[in-house]
């Protein structure tokens, strides 16, 4: 195919410059208008002329009148007719050779008709000083044109000429016919007209005669100018729907107009066709160009065609193009352009979409939900974590539907969506797809437009409710933690006064009760000393009752029926209770069986209803006495002491103790089981602190519900060991046989005054042998040399150097059968709690008297386990 | 583009002028005498009608619709006057101001009944229509009123005794009713009217002999019901035998036609009337500057002014109610009109309230000289 050389650019070019229609029709309308134009002004002034040559030969038959008049002056008035008939005659034969006046009479001075002809009665002798010809001939002393009035003569529309004369006036009535005589020779077109109207406007010649005797007047349509009078020229005025060209010529004398009218459509239809010839030449040219243009662009604009076919391809995203023929230069080139555009786009959209779906799987892989929202908060991405947890439906969604609760989140988030630039942290509750609640942490930054305008936001969130957790459950441990050490600091100093302040207790009852053996019988002393020895007793209880605190005695744990336990302390209770106060059980039958001392489960029971005893005062009251089993769920909304109590089992046995007492407020409640916290003048502080430290021995919990004036519910749980009741217990008759009198005791301890105090009461009140050592050293030495002499040893367990355990070990290891007694101010479960290679046949609690060391003694009598778990003794 | 510049072109060049498309306007009607010896009360009235119907339509109609008036010669002929009525009510006239003189509405009225369009006449004062519910309604009063003001200013401050009467027949519901009630009433204040000539106004006439005739009782002063023109060759006819006696003259003569031709003669002729041609009320000031201006000549008579009344009369009511079914109705619900000298009032059978001046003819001029 031929390869076109010339460039669009110059097709075009050609095409509208040369053949395009708007020059010519801006041409042909210019050239129209001013034809047209031309046209018109020509017609008016053809009319004008008309109305002009009219108006001339107007005047000049008026002059005609005039002279007629000046005739009949010259001849009657300046001549003098001697006979007034001969007047009448003569006047007579004047208006034989005069069409145009109907009548003339001549006026005297006063105005009064005094000739006239035709002659007329009625009007011979009648005064004419009222007519407005009269006056205004009369003042202007000039001959007068009068506006037409009706004729006394002939009831008709008249005009009279007034001529002023000397000694009066002579006045015609012209005939106005005559006038339409003059007009009706004019042809102003088919349907044009010449007419005359007077100086008012009134028609007196018109080729319609009822306008003229009808006094039809004009002046509303051929009036002009500012001051709306008739001028001379040319207009056009409107009537009865139809536009009339009317030319206006003034008649020199009279100020009558001479008027040729003329319908608009019929004078100005030479304007028209010219219109029309040009109208419709420019359009058959301009139609013409418009084909050939059209001819020529169908062929300019079929590469063109197949040119938009390929981009519109390439918009759509296919960059394969077919082969195109060849073109003219520019399409050619165009097409070029677009085949290498289509490659870039292809290979740059390639690489958008690997970036792409990179960046998808980047987004998906992120753990992190991310979000993005409109202005109206609703959702509208979100990438797979996003999906996961808030659903796939959560596009399209109000983010509000999500949040869990009322947490202000809208507050915080609001000001974002006021153009604010900061990005905006919140933790938000929400609840997943699956209803859990959840805790998020979001990140939120608005999105702009290029005006700056906010159009949504971007918020990334991660789940952070096991975090929260492990950080909760972290700060607690960590409080449990300071408790645990607050508590094991507090329980060493406690220990170890209580070690020293039992070995001192010691001490002083040994010698106290070998005093009282030395003294008679009627002594007055011993009374003192028996008291003396009573406080002993009573000061050993405080020191044991803060260990208890401290939770270092654990007494024995044993299966016990806690049902049984409650039950034999309730007499014990009833007895102690006034009468104005009402104790109430609820305690079943048999109860579930716990690991646990009974010994301390009265001690506990007895210092909760002391308590309450105490909250309730001297009015009336009740307290209540329950055992029930609960479940784990239960307990963990309550606020548990000891803080760090473990939790593990599945059920647990309550025992509560309620009271109508006066309650207490939550910093109380904080501080209850604190030593030596009181809210009373008396009392020790020391009951329920006890409590606690007995509660923990029985690896249990304790928690408080009080509020002030609404009395209190303590409850204490205790882990089930079984459900099933313990067999009846056998008697073993106890078969106590003490070591033989006689016999030789090696005492270790290293207080000498202990020692000392020991050897006293074992020789002089027991009838002992007695070997002492100051430490587990020289023991060992000692027993090593008289290993058969001796019968038992009493070993101290907290020694400098080597302790008891030690010792113990090194003695069995001389001797494997040597019966020990381990004496400690310990509590024995907390020394025994450990695993040792030798274990005492009993253990002794610091201090001890005399009646503690014969049970000592005897308990030496049972075998000994490996276990060590047997030794039970004090 | 170019096609559309193209068509635009092609109508500007072939088409004309076009008229903007005027909304379909009210026709109403005029019918008087426009020609003639007595035509000057029907071209005033004309003229008066025109000046309304021109005033109303440059403030842009009657709820945005133009009036036409469409006029008719009745030539003072009741044949005629049947005629035009009839050919003014196949144009579709909403409704006709006119006729001018009693004798042409009395012969109008049946046919504006049977047609039910109304007709409202601006100088009618014939009392043979008064008190009918019609369709003839009028501006003025019957004419009992001003004969019976004529009478006694005629015996009361004139001092008139013997009065002798002289009318046109060729209007002759006016002329003769009008010289009965004067005659009634004058004679029921002790005067008496000596003598009754009658006339038919045309070229017979000769006033000489008219005149002798009325004066051969020898009478106190004439009383004459006639047109202007009529009228002024009375009073020329009368003063020219030398007689000065006073002359009561009807309200039909009272036009400019009456001082041109009457001239000296006139002066001192008294009338009564519904009209002060001397009135400063300022739309009567307003309405003869206009009317001057519009028509020229001596300005406006009583035909004018009661033609110009009626046409707003009409303008009024298609005001309050546009259709023209129910104009009759309006009318005479509305009852109070503007008026160019003040209000005057329309009772239910159409007929109008207005004062009453005494006029006299001073230096060439009507003047009030009694209200």
């Amino acid at each position: 195919m031929k390869r076109f050389t010339y460039s669009l650019k110059a097709i075009l070019l050609f095409s509208f410059v040369f053949v395009g229609g708007l020059p010519i029709l801006v041409m042909g309308f210019i050239a129209g208008r001013i034809i047209s134009a031309d046209v018109a002004q020509s017609v008016r002034t053809k009319n004008l002329l008309i109305a002009q040559s009219l108006s001339a030969e107007v005047d000049s038959f008026l002059q005609n009148s005039f002279s007629f008049l000046r005739q009949i002056e010259e001849t009657v008035i300046e001549k003098r007719y001697p006979k007034e008939d001969d007047i009448t005659v003569y006047l007579g034969s004047m208006m034989k050779t005069i069409k145009e006046f109907e009548s003339v009479e001549i006026l005297d001075e006063e105005g009064i008709v005094r000739f006239m002809f035709p002659p007329d009665p009625n009007v011979i002798g009648i005064n004419c000083s009222g007519q407005t010809f009269y006056s205004q001939a009369k003042r202007q002393n000039q001959p007068y044109w009068s506006p037409t009035f009706i004729s006394m003569l002939t009831g008709k529309p008249t005009l009279t000429l007034a001529f002023p004369v000397k000694g009066g006036m002579i006045v015609g009535s012209l005939d106005l016919a005559s006038l339409n005589a003059v007009t009706d020779k004019i042809s102003a077109g088919r349907q044009g007209c010449a007419l005359i109207v007077d100086q008012e406007g009134t028609v007196i010649a018109h080729p319609d005669r009822q306008k003229i005797s009808e006094r039809y007047n004009l002046k509303h349509l051929l009036s002009s100018g500012r001051k709306n009078q008739l001028m001379e020229g040319n207009l056009s005025y409107r009537e009865d729907g139809r536009d009339y060209l009317a030319s206006l010529s003034r008649v020199p004398h009279t100020r009558w107009m001479v008027v040729i009218t003329v319908p608009a459509d019929e004078a100005f239809e030479p304007v028209a066709r010219i219109r029309a010839l040009f109208g419709t030449g420019t359009v058959v040219i301009v139609l013409m160009a418009v084909i050939i243009v059209f001819l020529s662009l169908r062929r300019v604009s079929a590469p063109l065609s197949r040119l938009v076919h390929d981009t519109r391809r390439i918009a759509d995203g296919q960059y394969t193009l077919e082969e195109r023929p060849p073109s003219y230069k520019e399409i050619n080139d165009l097409v070029d352009h677009f085949r290498r555009m289509a490659g870039v786009l292809r290979s740059r959209e390639d690489a958008l979409r690997q970036l792409s779906a990179r960046n998808a799987a980047i987004l998906d892989s992120v753990p992190d939900m991310i979000m993005e929202m409109d202005i109206h908060k609703t959702y509208t991405w979100a990438n797979q974590a996003g999906l996961r947890f808030f659903g796939e439906d959560v596009i399209g969604r109000e983010a509000s539907i999500s949040l869990q609760g009322e947490q202000n989140t809208y507050d915080m988030v609001n000001p974002m969506f006021n153009d604010s630039d900061q990005v905006i942290r919140l933790d938000s509750w929400q609840r997943r797809q699956d209803g859990e609640k959840r805790l998020l942490s979001w990140r939120f930054k608005v999105l702009k437009n290029e005006q700056g305008h906010v159009t949504g936001s971007l918020s990334t969130a991660r789940d952070i409710t096991e975090l929260k957790r492990a950080e909760d459950e972290r700060m607690n441990l960590e409080r449990q933690l300071q408790q645990a050490q607050k508590a094991e600091s507090l329980g060493r100093m406690a220990g170890s006064i209580a070690h020293h302040f039992n070995n001192m207790l010691g001490v002083v009852m040994g010698n106290l009760e070998l005093a009282l053996y030395d003294l008679p019988q009627e002594s007055d002393v011993r009374a003192y000393l028996v008291k003396s020895i009573k406080a002993s007793h009573k000061a050993a209880e405080i020191s044991h009752l803060m260990l208890a605190y401290l939770g270092q005695t654990t007494g024995r744990k044993e299966p016990l029926d806690l049902v049984e336990a409650v039950r034999e302390t309730l007499p014990l209770l009833s007895a102690s209770i006034p009468g104005k106060v009402y104790l109430k059980t609820e305690i079943p039958p048999a109860g579930p069986i716990i690991l646990g001392d009974s010994v301390h489960i009265k001690q506990i029971l007895s210092n909760l209803v002391t308590n309450a005893l105490e909250a309730i005062g001297e009015g009336e009251g009740e307290i209540v006495l329950a055992l029930r089993i609960v479940g784990k769920a239960e307990t963990r909304e309550l606020r548990l002491f000891p803080l760090d109590w473990d939790l593990n089992r599945e059920d647990y046995v309550c025992l509560s103790v309620s009271d109508t007492g006066c309650g207490m407020d939550a910093a109380t409640q904080e501080k209850i089981f604190d030593p030596f916290f009181s809210t009373k003048f008396t009392g020790r502080g020391l009951g329920l602190s006890v409590v606690l430290g007995l509660v923990r021995a029985q690896d249990g919990a304790i928690a408080i519900d009080s509020r002030p004036g609404c009395g209190a519910v303590f409850r204490v749980f205790f882990p089930i060991h079984t459900q099933e009741a313990l067999p009846s217990p056998k008697e073993e008759p106890i078969v106590s046989k003490a070591v033989e009198a006689g016999g030789l005791i090696l005492v270790v301890d290293d207080e000498p005054m202990v020692r000392n105090t020991a050897q006293s009461i074992l020789e002089r009140l027991l009838g002992y042998k007695v070997v002492t050592a100051g430490d587990g050293y020289e023991a060992v030495e000692i027993f090593r040399v008289r290993k058969h002499e001796f019968n038992l040893v009493l070993l101290d367990l907290t020694m400098p150097g080597m302790n008891g355990w030690e010792t113990l070990s090194a003695l069995r290891a001389v001797r494997t059968d040597i019966p020990v007694i381990l004496a400690s101010g310990y509590d024995e479960a907390q020394v025994m709690q450990e695993e040792h290679p030798e274990w005492p046949q009993a253990f002794l609690h610091k201090p001890y008297g005399l009646s503690d060391l014969k049970a000592a003694f005897a308990a030496t009598e049972k075998p000994v386990h490996s276990t060590g778990k047997g030794i039970q003794s004090k | 583009m170019l096609l559309v510049l193209m068509v635009f072109y092609a109508a500007f060049c072939c088409v004309g002028t076009i008229g903007a498309a005027d909304m379909d306007p009210y026709r109403i009607g005029f019918v008087g005498g426009l020609t003639g010896r007595s035509s000057d009360l029907g071209i005033q009235g004309r003229n008066g009608a025109m000046l309304a119907v021109e005033e109303i339509n440059q403030q842009g109609g009657i709820n945005g619709r133009p009036l036409k008036l469409i006029t008719k010669d009745d030539k003072q002929d009741p044949q005629t006057a049947l005629k035009v009525d009839r050919e003014l009510i196949d144009e579709k006239v909403i409704a006709i101001i006119g006729h001018m003189t009693s004798a042409m509405s009395e012969a109008a009225v049946p046919l504006m009944n049977q047609r039910k369009i109304l007709m409202i006449s601006p100088t009618t004062s014939t009392n043979k229509l008064t008190g009918i519910d019609d369709y003839f309604l009028r501006v003025i009063d019957p004419n009992t009123l001003l004969t019976n003001i004529g009478a006694s200013y005629a015996f009361e401050k004139t001092g008139l005794r013997r009065v002798a009467a002289v009318y046109d027949l060729s209007n002759r519901t006016y002329s003769e009713e009008f010289i009965a009630n004067f005659k009634s009433k004058f004679e029921r204040l002790g005067g008496q009217v000596v003598s009754m000539v009658t006339f038919t106004a045309g070229p017979g006439i000769i006033f000489k002999n008219l005149v002798q005739e009325v004066l051969r009782t020898d009478p106190d002063g004439i009383i004459i019901a006639a047109s202007a023109i009529d009228t002024a060759m009375i009073c020329q006819h009368v003063r020219m035998t030398g007689s000065k006696i006073p002359i009561f003259i009807s309200g039909w003569a009272q036009t400019p036609d009456l001082l041109h031709h009457g001239g000296p003669a006139v002066e001192g002729a008294i009338g009564t009337m519904y009209q002060d041609l001397d009135s400063q009320a300022r739309p009567f000031v307003a309405f003869k500057d206009k009317f001057k201006t519009r028509f020229g000549g001596d300005g406006p008579t009583f035909a004018a002014i009661f033609s110009y009344d009626a046409v707003m009369v009409l303008k009024e009511s298609l005001y309050v109610n546009p259709d023209p079914q129910q104009l009759k109705e309006t009318i005479l619900k509305q009852k109070t009109f503007q008026g160019l000298q003040g209000t005057f009032e329309i009772d239910s059978y159409g007929d109008a309230r207005r004062k009453v001046f005494v006029i006299t003819i001073s230096n060439n001029r009507f003047k009030a000289i009694e209200q």
